[in-house]
C-alpha cells in the first residue's frame, strides 16, 4: 500500500515537472492573479470621485459650505457652477458621481432660522462608488449643519448616535473583497490542474499497460493528489507574503485558517479529479471548469448575503466548497472568529469532501473495471 | 463557404461542453444569478439590541428599529457581556446599545448617547444597516426637536432604489457570454493546426483567403450568441429589469462586443497553435475582465497600468455603454466614444488576425510547393 502510494507520488512529481502548462498554472497563477487583484483594490478606499457643485447663492455662507465639500477626501470638486445645469448631461458616463445644489437665499434663510434645502443628486448607476459619495456628502453637510446650529445657540439633537465600526473601520474595500479573490484563484488553479492531470492520464491511455504494477484505487488517488496538497502549502505561503506586501494585518490565529484552507484545497482537488476523469481530453475538462467557476463565485454569498437570494441559489452554492469556505474565511480572518464560530460551515465542508471522495472513488472503480473487461 | 460553416457547426455539436455552455448555460446561469440578487435590496439583517434602560422611551426606539425593513432584531439583551461573541454567534451585523437612564436623560435634555457597533466585515450589509440605524435616530431626533438647521434632500438618479439586481445582473450575463465566446474561438484555428488540417489538402483547399476563413470561423458563434441575447431579454422581463429606452443601440453595442470578442479569440488562436494553451491564455484574460473593467470598482481608482490593460478587452467599453444605455437613457451621441472604442478594438484584432493568418497561409503554400517539388 505504502509502496504503491510512493510510486504514484513520484510518478506524479515527474509528470508535473515535465509539463510546463501545469507548472505555470499551479505556481504562477496564484502569484500573478494575487498581484493583479491586489493591485486592483490596492487603494481600498475611493478618493477623488468627481463632484459638481451648483452654488446659486454665492454668499459667504455658501462659499463656506463649498470649502468644506472641497476638503472631503472621497470627493473632488470638478466644477463649481452658478446657474442651473443639465443634470443628465453632467451625470452621464460617470463624469460626476454627485451634484450638490445650494439654493438661492441659502445664507438669508440660515440666518433667519428657516431651514434652507440643499439638494444632492447621486449618480446611482454604479452603486458602489455612489454609496461612498453619499456617505461623504451626508457627513460633510451634516457637520456643516451642526456647526451652524451650535453657532445659533440652539439644541443640536435630543439623542446622540455613536457609531463604532468594528473589524474594518474605514470600510476598506480591499479588506472586504480580498479573501474572496484569494479563494477564487485557489479554486480555479486547483480544479484545473487536477483535471488536466487526470485527463492527461486518459489521453495517454495507451500507457496503462506500461504502468509496471497493478495497484488499487486508493493509493493511486492519494498518491497523485498529495503532491498538489503539498504544493498548495506553497500557494498559501505566497498568499501570506501578499498580506505583507499589500500591508494587510496578518490574521490573529493562523491554524484555523490553515485548516479550512487545506480542506478547501483537498475538496477542490477531488472536484478537479472528477472533471478530469469524466472528460475525454484536457481541453474539454478545462472548458468545463471555466464554465463552472463563474457562477460558483457569484452565488457564494460573499458580497451579497446568501439569505437574500432564493433557495435555488442557496442549493446551488451548497454543492461547492467555495461557499462554506469564503464565508467561514471571512469570520476567521476579519472578525477574528474561532473554529467553533464557524462549525456549520466546517461541517458542510467536511460533508462535501466525503461526498466528493466517494464520487471520485466510484468513478475510478467503474472506469478501471470497464477497462479490464 | 457554406460547407465550412456547416463543418464549424458540426464541430460545435460534437463538443458536448460547448453545446451545454451555449444552449443551456446562459439560461441556467441567468436564472441562478437572478435568484441570487432577486430581492435586489438588503432586508432583514440581523442586529442585536442591548436595552440597558428598559423604559417606555427605549421601547419606542427599539420599536422603530424593529419596524425598519432593513433591520431584524434577533435578540434583545439587557446587559453588555461579551458583545464580540454575540456578533459571531448570531452572525449579526450590528449591536445597538441603548444606555442606562436613556429616558431620564432624554427628558432632562441631557442628550443620551446611543451606541451602534457595526460589523464591517461585509461592507455591503454594514452600509445598509448603519444607514438604517442612523435613519431611526434621526427620525427620533426630528420628532422630539421638530426643527432642523439645513434640510438635506438626496435624490438617487438612474437606479433610485439602489437595486442590486439591476446593478450587477446585466453586466454579469454578458461577461459570461464573453467568456464562452473566447473559450469557443480559442480553438478555432489552433485545432485545425493540431489536427494537421491546416494545409492545402485540408482547410486551405476550400479557401485561401484569410478574410474568408476568419469569417467562416466566427459566423456560427455570432449566430449562437443571439441565443444568449434572447435569453437576456426574456429573463430581464421575468426579473423586471427595465428595458433600455433605445433597444436598437443596446443591440448594436452587444453585437459589437460579440464581434470584438470573436476577433480577439481568433487572433489568439492563430498565434498559439496549441489549443490547450490558447484556451488557457484567453481564460487568463477573460477571468479578470469583469473585475478590471470598472463595472463595480471604478476604473479610475485602480493603478493606471490596469486601467490601460482593461482598454484592450472588448468587454470594457461594452459594459460602460451597457450601463449608460440601460439606466441613464443614453442616446447615440452619449455613447459615441464607447462605440468608437469598440470599433477600434474590432478593427485592430480583425486586422491583426487577417495579417497573421495570411502569413501562415503563405507559409503553408510554400511548404506545399517544397513537398510537391521534392
Amino acid at each position: 500500500m505504502i509502496h504503491d502510494f510512493v510510486f504514484w507520488f513520484k510518478r506524479e512529481m515527474r509528470l508535473f515537472w515535465k509539463n510546463p502548462i501545469m507548472k505555470v498554472l499551479y505556481l504562477g497563477g496564484p502569484i500573478l492573479y494575487g498581484a493583479l487583484f491586489g493591485a486592483v483594490y490596492q487603494k481600498g478606499k475611493v478618493t477623488g470621485l468627481p463632484l459638481v457643485v451648483v452654488n446659486k447663492d454665492q454668499s459667504p455662507m455658501s462659499d463656506e459650505l463649498v470649502d468644506l465639500l472641497s476638503e472631503v477626501e472621497a470627493l473632488s470638486i470638478n466644477e463649481i457652477k452658478y446657474e442651473p445645469l443639465n443634470l443628465h448631461e453632467v451625470l452621464m458616463a460617470q463624469k460626476a458621481y454627485a451634484v450638490v445644489i445650494i439654493p438661492v437665499d441659502f445664507e438669508r434663510d440660515l440666518l433667519r432660522g428657516y431651514p434652507p434645502e440643499v439638494n444632492t443628486y447621486i449618480n446611482n448607476a454604479n452603486i458602489l462608488p455612489a454609496n461612498y459619495a453619499y456617505r461623504a456628502l451626508a457627513t460633510a453637510i451634516g457637520t456643516f449643519s451642526v456647526m451652524k446650529t451650535v453657532a445659533s445657540g440652539r439644541k443640536v439633537e435630543a439623542v446622540h448616535l455613536n457609531t463604532f465600526r468594528l473589524f474594518n473601520p474605514s470600510s476598506n474595500y480591499f479588506l472586504f473583497i480580498w479573501p474572496s479573490y484569494l479563494a477564487i484563484i485557489l479554486q480555479s488553479v486547483v480544479m484545473v490542474v487536477l483535471a488536466l492531470s487526470f485527463a492527461a492520464e486518459r489521453e495517454m491511455n495507451t500507457h496503462q499497460h506500461s504502468i509496471p504494477r497493478r495497484t488499487s484505487v486508493i493509493p493511486m488517488m492519494f498518491g497523485k493528489l498529495t503532491l498538489y496538497w503539498l504544493l498548495g502549502g506553497i500557494i498559501l505561503f505566497i498568499y501570506g507574503l501578499y498580506f505583507v506586501l499589500f500591508k494587510q494585518t496578518l490574521p490573529l490565529r493562523i491554524y484555523p485558517l490553515l485548516m479550512v484552507s487545506l480542506l478547501f484545497i483537498v475538496s477542490n482537488s477531488f472536484i478537479g479529479m472528477i472533471a478530469g476523469l469524466l472528460f475525454k481530453s484536457q481541453l474539454r475538462s478545462l472548458q468545463f471548469l471555466m464554465v463552472l467557476s463563474m457562477p460558483i463565485y457569484i452565488a457564494s454569498g460573499f458580497s451579497w448575503p446568501l439569505d437574500q437570494g432564493g433557495w435555488e441559489s442557496i442549493l446551488f452554492s451548497s454543492l461547492f466548497p467555495f461557499m462554506p469556505f469564503v464565508n467561514g474565511l471571512r469570520i476567521l480572518l476579519i472578525e477574528n472568529g474561532q473554529l467553533g464560530d464557524i462549525s456549520d460551515y466546517l461541517l458542510l465542508q467536511l460533508v462535501q469532501l466525503i461526498l466528493y471522495i466517494l464520487i471520485a472513488f466510484c468513478i475510478v472503480k467503474i472506469q478501471w473495471k470497464a477497462k479490464s473487461t | 463557404m457554406i460547407y465550412l460553416i456547416k463543418r464549424e457547426f458540426d464541430y460545435f455539436w460534437s463538443n458536448k461542453v460547448f453545446v451545454f455552455a451555449f444552449l443551456c448555460l446562459p439560461l441556467l446561469l441567468a436564472l441562478v444569478l437572478g435568484f441570487v440578487y432577486k430581492k435586489g435590496r438588503i432586508n432583514d439583517q440581523p442586529i442585536i439590541l442591548v436595552d440597558l434602560d428598559g423604559s417606555p422611551w427605549s421601547g419606542r426606539l427599539s420599536d422603530m428599529l424593529e419596524d425598519s425593513p432593513v433591520l431584524k432584531v434577533v435578540v434583545v439583551k439587557h446587559e453588555m457581556v461579551d458583545l464580540h461573541q454575540h456578533l459571531l454567534d448570531y452572525r449579526a451585523v450590528a449591536v445597538v446599545v441603548i444606555p442606562h437612564r436613556f429616558e431620564a436623560n432624554l427628558l432632562h435634555q441631557l442628550r443620551p448617547e446611543v451606541n451602534c457597533y457595526l460589523n464591517m466585515a461585509n461592507t455591503l450589509t454594514s452600509g445598509a444597516v448603519g444607514g438604517a440605524v442612523s435613519q431611526c435616530i434621526a427620525t427620533l431626533n426630528g420628532g422630539i426637536l421638530k426643527q432642523e438647521t439645513i434640510r438635506h434632500n438626496v435624490f438617487y438618479q438612474y437606479n433610485s432604489s439602489g437595486n442590486y439586481l439591476y446593478f450587477l445582473w446585466p453586466g454579469l450575463i454578458f461577461s459570461v457570454l464573453q467568456q464562452l465566446l473566447l473559450l469557443a474561438l480559442a480553438v478555432s484555428f489552433s485545432r485545425e493546426v493540431e489536427q494537421q488540417y491546416f494545409n492545402l489538402e485540408g482547410l486551405l483547399k476550400y479557401s485561401q483567403s484569410a478574410f474568408m476563413l476568419i469569417l467562416v470561423k466566427i459566423i456560427p458563434y455570432v449566430l449562437l450568441s443571439f441565443i444568449t441575447m434572447g435569453v437576456y431579454f426574456l429573463l430581464s422581463g421575468y426579473f423586471r429589469i427595465p428595458l433600455p429606452r433605445y433597444p436598437g443601440l443596446f443591440l448594436l453595442s452587444q453585437l459589437l462586443m460579440v464581434l470584438g470578442t470573436c476577433f480577439l479569440g481568433v487572433f489568439y488562436s492563430i498565434i498559439y497553435p496549441m489549443s490547450l494553451k490558447a484556451s488557457q491564455l484567453l481564460m487568463s484574460i477573460a477571468s479578470p475582465a469583469f473585475t478590471i473593467s470598472g463595472f463595480t470598482w471604478p476604473a479610475d481608482q485602480m493603478p493606471a497600468f490596469l486601467e490601460m490593460f482593461a482598454q484592450i478587452i472588448p468587454l470594457t467599453p461594452f459594459l460602460k455603454a451597457l450601463r449608460m444605455i440601460l439606466f441613464q437613457e443614453a442616446s447615440w451621441q452619449d455613447i459615441a466614444p464607447q462605440f468608437m472604442h469598440q470599433l477600434i478594438l474590432i478593427l485592430v484584432f480583425w486586422g491583426a488576425g487577417i495579417v497573421l493568418l495570411h502569413v501562415k497561409i503563405n507559409k503553408g503554400r510554400a511548404t506545399h510547393r517544397l513537398i510537391s517539388r521534392a
